[in-house]
């Protein structure tokens, strides 16, 4: 406070006690501002992401109270539940094949992934009991995708618990697969329509990536409906890019095709694959050697 | 009193009790009338055992309901018959002008494939007429003859939706004996990579139904696909005998195919192919195989 006096002493000390004051007041003023914003800003944060996980918890167990009140609502969700912890563990070893897990990362996904399944399962029961009792409109709009929210839900997952490098190995992965889904959809969808068309081999090849691009989930619906009843129930399609490949009687013949939108004839446990869960060598300690566990670096 | 007092006034009892009273006599003379109609007629009830066959009006009136169903199941698409042969007329024109793109036809080759696809579009709607006069001989003896309709409808159906023009059809048989050797070489080849396409297609649909059950690596399926890249193609064939193709080459390769894929995935193939094997001696019918 020395050089303060001595500046001060070309100064009155009543002029000396005031630029103090001042200058005190602006700094003390100043960190309180910044104190009292931080703090606003922990408190704004942490309550609410802490709110969203208790809200989605709290509707997930009213939603498992009403289904598991339903009559079958039980055995419906245990059925879905053995459906889809199985296609989850089928998926988790996958990902260790792809990215070569530790047994912490690989626990810790499982926990995760089991209980997005349970989720899954929950949701799917509740869908195929209102359908089944005929009050099920509001699950008729949309067919859901079953195996996306799995892969989503694995794929958050891996984010959250694998390397950068893990984790872009595994989602590569899934993209290609879901690549290979829809040029498969969009194949058979030009196999249906060839017969009356008479596509040449360049428009094929010219409308397939199209259709890849247009393709929706609720594809798999219509097609597999098609199969036995034709091109009535074909789905939704951007008429506008696949009629300007197409010939003018092409085009004639195109505009009979039905397009019948989103089809949804109802969920029932029995449309998923069964997996045993205790089949060597499924079995989780099977997967790992005992010595060494390295991931990938 | 105006109009505001009115509607605001609630009614007096007595004038509720009188409408509800004149509400009950209105009811209760309905039913008096309803009785009076069934004695009316219950002496004329005949016993079913001694029916008698029903009235003009009640006989059209099922033809119609006959007919109405059988345009319904198989011309759904196109609304009335009328609409299906002019469909069918654009397709067989559209089937010639594909031809003549890939070969090259003469006048004389394009009259006589439009004379055999005519032939096959006559003889599916004698058939159509064949089944509407049937039925329609069902329904006058039993009114439920019609719900049988469905089996006898579903083999029409298909050969619509697979185009009457494909193998088996007069329109092919015509078209097979009408071309020289060089034109049967460029149909031959443009028909065998219509039906790679299909191959390949189908292939790709029983890989992903394998991976709803074990998902496959990226160099798994690539491989899986190469592999099947020296199944040969026959000259002709249809979309789903092409898919049976596909099954009976996959359980024809599952050798090779433990190369490529783990236990558990190939035991998760073997229910979706196993039926190829069954479908030998139809693929060989069919020129899939020699």
């Amino acid at each position: 406070m020395s050089w303060l006096l001595n500046f001060g002493n070309r100064r009155s000390e009543a002029t000396l006690h005031v630029r103090c004051s001042r200058s005190a007041r602006w700094i003390t003023g100043g960190t309180l501002l910044v104190v009292i914003c931080f703090n606003a800003s922990v408190l704004a944060g942490t309550p609410k992401t802490a709110n969203t996980t208790k809200e989605s918890d709290k509707q997930f167990n009213k939603l498992l109270a009403e289904v598991k009140a339903k009559v079958g609502g039980e055995q419906t969700l245990n059925q879905y539940k053995s459906k889809f912890m199985g296609l989850s563990r089928n998926e988790l070893r996958f990902m260790h094949e792809i990215c070569k897990l530790r047994r912490s990362q690989f626990d810790a996904i499982k926990t995760d992934v089991d209980r997005t399944a349970l989720r899954i399962a929950l949701d799917a029961a509740n869908t195929e009991l209102a359908m089944n009792r005929g009050g099920g409109r509001r699950a008729q709009r949309k067919t859901p995708d079953v195996y996306k929210k799995l892969e989503d839900g694995l794929m958050r997952a891996a984010k959250a618990h694998l390397t950068e490098v893990q984790a872009r190995a595994y989602s590569e992965e899934l993209e290609a697969r879901r690549h290979f889904r829809k040029e498969a959809d969009a194949g058979m969808l030009l196999g249906f329509m060839d017969p009356e068309l008479r596509l040449t081999d360049e428009q094929r090849n010219k409308l397939l990536p199209h259709l890849v691009k247009a393709w929706t989930p609720d594809w798999e619906q219509n097609l597999s409906i098609m199969e036995g009843n034709g091109l009535r129930f074909m789905p939704q399609i951007p008429n506008q890019e696949f009629r300007k490949l197409l010939n003018e009687k092409q085009k004639e013949i195109f505009s009979t095709f039905g397009q019948s939108g989103t089809i949804f004839f109802g969920m029932h446990v029995h449309q998923f694959p069964d997996v045993d869960l205790n089949a060597k060598p499924l079995a989780d300690e099977l997967l790992f050697e005992p010595e060494v566990e390295e991931g990938i670096q | 009193m105006s109009v505001t007092r009115l509607r605001t006034q609630p009614l007096p009892i007595a004038r509720l009790a009188v409408i509800c009273v004149a509400f009950l006599m209105q009811f209760a003379e309905v039913q008096a009338q309803f009785r009076l109609d069934i004695e009316d007629v219950a002496e004329t009830i005949v016993p079913i055992a001694e029916a008698t066959p029903p009235k003009r009006e009640e006989l059209d009136r099922r033809v119609v309901m006959v007919n109405e169903n059988i345009n319904g199941l198989l011309f759904h698409r196109h609304s009335n018959e009328g609409q299906a042969r002019r469909s069918l007329a654009r397709q067989l024109s559209l089937a010639i002008d594909a031809i003549d793109r890939d070969v090259g036809l003469t006048e004389d080759q394009r009259r006589k494939l439009q004379l055999a696809g005519a032939g096959d579009v006559s003889i599916f709607f004698a058939e159509v007429e064949k089944l509407r006069d049937e039925f329609g001989e069902k329904m006058l003896q039993n009114p439920n003859g019609i719900n049988n309709i469905w089996q006898d409808i579903q083999p029409l159906r298909q050969r619509l939706q697979n185009s009457l023009f494909g193998p088996g059809s007069i329109f092919a048989k015509v078209a097979e004996g009408l071309f020289d050797e060089l034109q049967l070489n460029k149909l031959q080849k443009v028909e065998q990579q219509r039906l790679r396409f299909f191959f390949e297609t189908h292939l790709k649909r029983t890989i992903c139904q394998l991976e709803r059950r074990q998902p496959m690596h990226a160099k798994q399926r690539r491989e899986v696909m190469k592999l099947l890249e020296e199944v040969e193609m026959p000259s002709r064939g249809t979309r789903q005998m092409t898919n049976n193709y596909v099954s009976y080459s996959l359980w024809k390769l599952r050798p090779q195919l433990s190369e490529i894929l783990n236990g558990r995935q190939l035991a998760a193939l073997d229910p979706l192919v196993r039926h190829g094997v069954d479908m030998e001696k139809t693929l060989r019918e069919a020129g899939y195989l020699p």
